[in-house]
């Protein structure tokens, strides 16, 4: 054995010992590891039951919020139903309204008419009995126009009542635009149960196949940003894009007849949204 | 004038449908959704159509389209009535040819001035 060979044997010794001193300090960690490792097996089968159990609770949520939407869909098909008969009784209240007040009116006109046939026969003979006939129905006359104005300030309350039972009709659309909103809070439950099975699936977790059983709820087409403003700030908006589009169709028609008036390409790309 | 009223939602059917009876139209004919609409095209004389946008099997947007792209329909009055109203939606309903545009939540008074503008135009 020369010296070349004791350098070599050296060499090696110092590659264990070094390795050695590396498995010295690694040991903990590895035990470390184990013990985490032995520790954090309960608790991902904990989260593989939590989400096949989200899982499976996801479509029932989903179908709780569809009936939902069919309860007040239902309730408010009651509340329109109400209110038509509403709207229908006060239809024939202000026509009983109408006859009342022209009644009233032709009583008056009759009295007037007997008044003067009393005066005319009675006038001359008795002058103090046609005076107080005469007060009667004067007053009598106002007791009419007193009625006539209670008809009148009914009438205006019916209005006020017809408005507001028309204010609760749009107000019902809300029943549709909450309609979407739940619609959408469906379709992203269907998204999150979706991705679930397919981590159930890929992590091949028991109960993967109950959730292939899992019937899938039929929901219905939606507006995600459907919301209920009453504001009319949307409704101006759509306004000005048409005004802007019309007054450009009317640029466009006129084209080879005001040179002045043409609309750029850029303008019509800009209408509709292209381009830039 | 016949109406033919287009929305998956009974609500708003029977919402458009009370208030068009409210402005003094009384024929009014309704469709759950763009190809029930179709189907109503032509067994029905319609003069005047009010569509929402969102419905299933054939929306507001591709009955519109559908609408004009039939020559005998062309020039029928369409009014899209939706929730949406974001700028690109208008826009898109207008490309499609639509009439006018309500969005939703709406009152009669402007249900009213959008079909006066239309009738106006015609």
């Amino acid at each position: 054995m020369n010296t070349k060979n004791l350098g070599g044997i050296l060499d090696k010794i110092n590659e264990l010992r070094a390795l050695f001193i590396f498995g010295q300090r690694v040991i903990p960690f590895l035990e470390e590891l184990f013990y985490f490792v032995h520790d954090i097996v309960p608790v991902l089968e904990e989260i593989n039951v939590s989400i096949y159990e989200s899982a499976n609770k996801m479509p029932r949520a989903s179908s709780q919020l569809n009936k939902v939407t069919e309860a007040t869909e239902v309730a408010t098909t009651e509340i329109l139903d109400n209110l038509d008969g509403v709207l229908s009784k006060l239809n024939a209240i202000d026509s009983h309204f109408q006859a009342a007040t022209d009644n009233l009116e032709a009583l008056g006109k009759l009295d007037e008419k007997v008044l003067t046939l009393i005066r005319e026969s009675l006038g001359e003979s008795h002058t103090a009995l046609v005076d107080e006939i005469t007060g009667i129905f004067k007053l009598k006359q106002l007791h009419l126009k007193a009625l006539v104005a209670t008809a009148g300030g009914l009438e205006n309350s019916i209005k006020d009542i017809r408005a507001k039972a028309n204010d609760i009709m749009i107000s019902l659309q809300v029943q549709d635009i909450t309609s979407q909103q739940i619609a959408s809070v469906n379709h992203l439950i269907e998204s999150v149960q979706d991705r679930l099975a397919s981590l159930i699936d890929r992590f091949k977790l028991s109960g993967a196949e109950l959730i292939d059983e899992i019937e899938k709820v039929e929901h219905r087409s939606f507006d995600p940003h459907a919301t209920y403003d009453r504001s009319g700030a949307k409704q101006k908006s759509a306004d000005d894009i048409i005004k802007e589009a019309n007054s450009m169709k009317v640029k466009l028609n006129g084209i080879g007849e005001e040179t002045e008036n043409h609309a750029s390409q850029d303008e019509i790309d800009k209408l509709f949204g292209k381009g830039a | 004038m016949k109406f033919l009223v287009v929305d998956d939602s009974q609500t708003m059917r029977r919402i458009v449908n009370n208030a068009l009876k409210g402005i003094g139209y009384d024929e009014i004919i309704e469709a759950e959704d763009g190809k029930d609409a179709i189907a109503k095209l032509y067994t029905e004389k319609i003069e005047f159509i009010i569509t929402d946008w969102n419905m299933p099997n054939m929306s507001g947007l591709e009955f519109t389209k559908a609408v004009r792209a039939d020559e005998q329909f062309n020039s029928l009055p369409i009014l899209m009535v939706t929730t949406r109203g974001m700028k690109e939606d208008v826009m898109e309903a207008l490309q499609a040819r639509v009439n006018n545009y309500v969005v939703k939540p709406f009152t009669p008074q402007v249900l009213k001035e959008k079909i006066d503008q239309i009738l106006k135009t015609l």
